[in-house]
């Protein structure tokens, strides 16, 4: 059984040794060096630097967590086992599962004061070198969507259309509903907008667009024209035309373009436009008749403050504390089973495959192989961990909040991992004669 | 000493080392080290860097790298970058990783951006890092093929910008580091501090030097980079054409004629490396395609823009690829600048009549 004060006893011993190890030092003072490195990557400008310093920050921050998780705990059971202490520890009232447990618990206790270290040393030089930090924001999706045609006729938009484009074109006057539920109420939003935009001419460098958004109160109220926000990074008129008041530019952004604070156009969502009950409409209508819109569900969004940019940072390092243990948990499994050497390459060939699916994926997608190896594929494909499936940094960097539904479902996802190799470490060390 | 007194007092010297390197040493550097050793050094701070991390260099760059590739394939182009540039300063003999970046600067986040000024303040950013690359790498064909490729092919898309700008500040350290490699015939002379320079004459520049580093090292790394200065320096002559500057665009034909000429020269050359023995195979067929088309259109403009007593001369000097005696009589002067030839005319093309 698992008991409490054991596991708390072996994660304390854990920590002491690696303290004691000192290699963790060697590694963490060069992530140090790095991550205060960091803002002076080369870029045009100063918010271009401060995406590549925010990157930067967090990809140092992983790799030395990485690094840690591969080496601290694998290395402190292999010299258990290989100094026979684990004989003598055995003989006192200590289970082979909390052993596993603890060891494992005191590395990520471990991994996470470095996360957190580091990351409160990347944030400190950032929001010094830049003075501030960048705004984080988290989004509504719209509930509705809804096909505006140029005659007005507003039709529900086909459940196939879901997660793809809505193309309007022709005549202008035709466009877009959605319908935002359970916003909050008495206080001005900001509305995001993004839309492709095609032709008229293929060749031209910026296609753009000029549309009107209004939005309004329910879902049948009173409609009113929506302004540009401030900072919004565009959305006015271009040097070569003339906007009329009221009237938005808007120019294509496909779906790689993610980042919150430069890919949507920022507008001004007043709270007149949200009803008591936080519901508000927001309608999308084309004025021009050559380009052509591709709408989809999320064109637009609602955004909202995303909190703390070092509250985000944490939970990042959460999430990348999930993949850390999960590759703790294989070492001490291979380490139960193996020696150092095996265990550190181990370690690292399972990093590197899971870090490489997507060239599983090309392989399986454009080198025809033969059914044996595609089925061999798909089933690596299948079994392995996905170490690019949470990408925190991107997302800090380009705004986007890291929400705890994602951390919750980082740990569920490494967590079935984490629990399988724990558990054949326990079998591997309960078969073993200590 | 106790032990933990022992490793503060070796951080405490390690960082004091730093700060004598970076403020006391770095400006004597150059007074005391050859030209070609300040280029190939490592700057203090990344050999710092590089010496804290020791044996796990390697497999910091592994696992950054393979991040990076990741980013990269998903189209997530700042953390690519921002991940080549850590990897830089860990690893900075690393070519690739300086092609990479230099790469993701200039075309991918380049291309994510909207407008002119910006995507060009981004191809600047993927030169410079180039260029970097080089300052750490300067025996690299790799990063001077990449740096060529660059210079001509998104160039291409900054003529105005490209042309209105001098290049010597970025160019002439690389021209050093280079002749330093270079036998003294084979040196080149430093990029002049005036703007007027066409992207494929600064790409043109590039595949040279990796030619010529080719030589100076017995290698025959790839035989493309010989006939591209000559195909360059046609281009060059075309843009001045579609200009109406058809006297220049003539000039730069027969330079890019003469540059035709050492590529037969290295056709010629008697080899049993089957990697050299294709690529002449290659540069063989280029010349034929190519060589023959231009020397008939210069011969064309050569007698409409020759005074009349020297038109057929000059033809015939062309046609017999006798490119000096055409420039001994442009030299003796009377020749057309421009030609108004009538017919269509290209949207960017200067009418020479008043």
């Amino acid at each position: 059984m698992l008991s409490p004060l054991q596991l708390r006893a072996l994660a304390h011993v854990t920590l002491i040794e690696a303290w004691r190890q000192r290699l963790w030092l060697v590694i963490a003072l060069a992530a140090a060096g790095l991550v205060l490195a960091a803002p002076n990557l080369a870029a045009i400008d100063q918010s271009a630097k401060l995406k590549l310093a925010v990157v930067a920050v967090g990809a140092v921050t992983g790799f030395v967590v990485v690094l840690l998780a591969l080496l601290v705990g694998a290395g402190q059971l292999r010299r258990d086992l290989d100094s026979r202490f684990a004989i003598t520890l055995f003989s006192k009232p200590i289970g082979r599962l909390a052993y596993v447990f603890g060891r494992w618990l005191g590395v990520l206790i471990g991994l996470f004061a470095a996360t957190v270290v580091l990351a409160a040393a990347g944030t400190a030089v950032i929001a010094w070198q830049f003075h501030g930090l960048p705004a984080i924001r988290s989004t509504v999706a719209p509930a509705q969507w809804q096909a505006l045609s140029a005659l007005g006729e507003v039709t529900p938009s086909p459940e196939e259309a879901r997660g793809k484009y809505l193309s309007a074109n022709g005549a202008p006057g035709n466009g877009s509903r959605w319908v935002f539920t359970g916003l909050p109420t008495g206080r001005d939003l900001e509305l995001l907008v993004k839309v492709r935009i095609n032709g008229p001419d293929m060749m031209e460098q910026t296609r753009a667009c000029m549309v009107e958004l209004t939005a309004w109160a329910g879902v049948s109220g009173s409609p009113r024209q929506l302004e540009l926000a401030p900072g919004s990074p565009y959305g006015g008129a271009p040097h070569n035309r003339e906007l009329p008041p009221g009237r938005l530019f808007l120019i294509d952004r496909d779906e790689s373009h993610r980042d919150l604070g430069v890919d949507y156009c920022r507008l001004r969502l007043p709270s007149s436009s949200v009803s008591e009950n936080g519901v508000s409409t927001v309608q999308l209508v084309r004025l021009e008749q050559s380009p052509i819109l591709l709408l989809s569900a999320d064109s637009t969004l609602v955004a909202r403050d995303g909190g703390s940019y070092v509250l985000n940072l944490v939970r990042g390092g959460l999430i990348s504390l999930a993949a850390a243990g999960l590759l703790a948990a294989f070492t001490l499994l291979l380490s139960a089973a193996s020696n150092l050497g095996v265990t550190l390459l181990g370690g690292l060939t399972l990093y590197f495959a899971g870090n490489a699916l997507w060239t599983v994926d090309d392989s399986l997608t454009y080198e025809h192989p033969s059914q044996a190896i595609a089925r061999l594929l798909s089933l690596a494909k299948l079994a392995l961990p996905d170490f690019d499936r949470f990408t925190v940094s991107t997302q800090i960097a380009a705004g986007h909040v890291i929400g705890w539904n994602e951390v919750g479902a980082a740990w569920g996802y490494y967590g079935i991992y984490t629990l399988l190799f724990l558990g054949i470490a326990w079998f591997a060390l309960a078969r073993k004669e200590l | 000493m106790t032990p933990a007194r022992a490793l503060i007092a070796g951080i405490v010297c390690l960082f004091a080392a730093q700060a004598v390197a970076t403020f006391a040493l770095k400006p004597q550097r150059a007074a005391f080290t050859p030209n070609a050793d300040v280029f190939e050094a490592l700057q203090p701070g990344e050999f710092a860097g590089t010496l804290m991390l020791g044996g796990f260099r390697g497999l910091a760059c592994d696992l950054l790298w393979l991040r990076a590739d990741s980013a990269k394939e998903q189209h997530r182009f700042y953390e690519s970058v921002a991940l080549y540039q850590t990897i830089s300063r860990i690893q900075p003999r690393f070519e690739q990783i300086w092609q990479y970046m230099a790469h993701d600067m200039a075309y991918n986040i380049g291309y994510e951006v909207d407008d002119e000024d910006t995507k060009w303040a981004w191809y600047l950013q993927g030169v410079s890092a180039n260029l970097r690359g080089l300052e750490h790498n300067p025996h690299s064909i790799r990063l001077l093929r990449h740096l060529g490729f660059m210079l001509y092919h998104k160039g291409d898309r900054f003529h105005a910008r490209a042309s209105a700008m001098s290049w010597a500040p970025q160019l002439n350290p690389v021209v050093l580091a280079l002749n330093q490699q270079l036998p003294e015939s084979r040196r080149f002379p430093l990029f002049a501090d005036a703007p007027g320079l066409s992207s494929y004459t600064l790409g043109a520049f590039a595949y040279e030097a990796a030619a010529r580093l080719d030589d100076a090292n017995h290698r025959q790394e790839a035989s493309y980079v010989r006939r591209m200065p000559a195909l360059l320096i046609e281009s060059d002559g075309n843009l001045l054409r579609n200009a109406g500057q058809h006297l220049a665009a003539l000039n730069r034909w027969l330079d890019s004629l003469d540059k035709w000429q050492e590529v037969a020269a290295w056709n010629a050359l008697s080899t049993t490396d089957d990697n050299m023995l294709s690529g002449q195979r290659f540069s063989r067929e280029s010349f034929e395609r190519n060589e023959g088309a231009l020397r008939r259109r210069a011969e064309t403009l050569a007698r409409a823009l020759a005074p009349a007593a020297d038109a057929d001369a000059a033809g015939r000097a062309i046609s017999e690829r006798r490119f000096a005696d055409v420039r001994v009589l442009i030299a003796r002067g009377g020749w057309k600048s421009s030609l108004d030839r009538g017919g269509i005319r290209w949207l960017d093309e200067v009418t020479s009549s008043p």
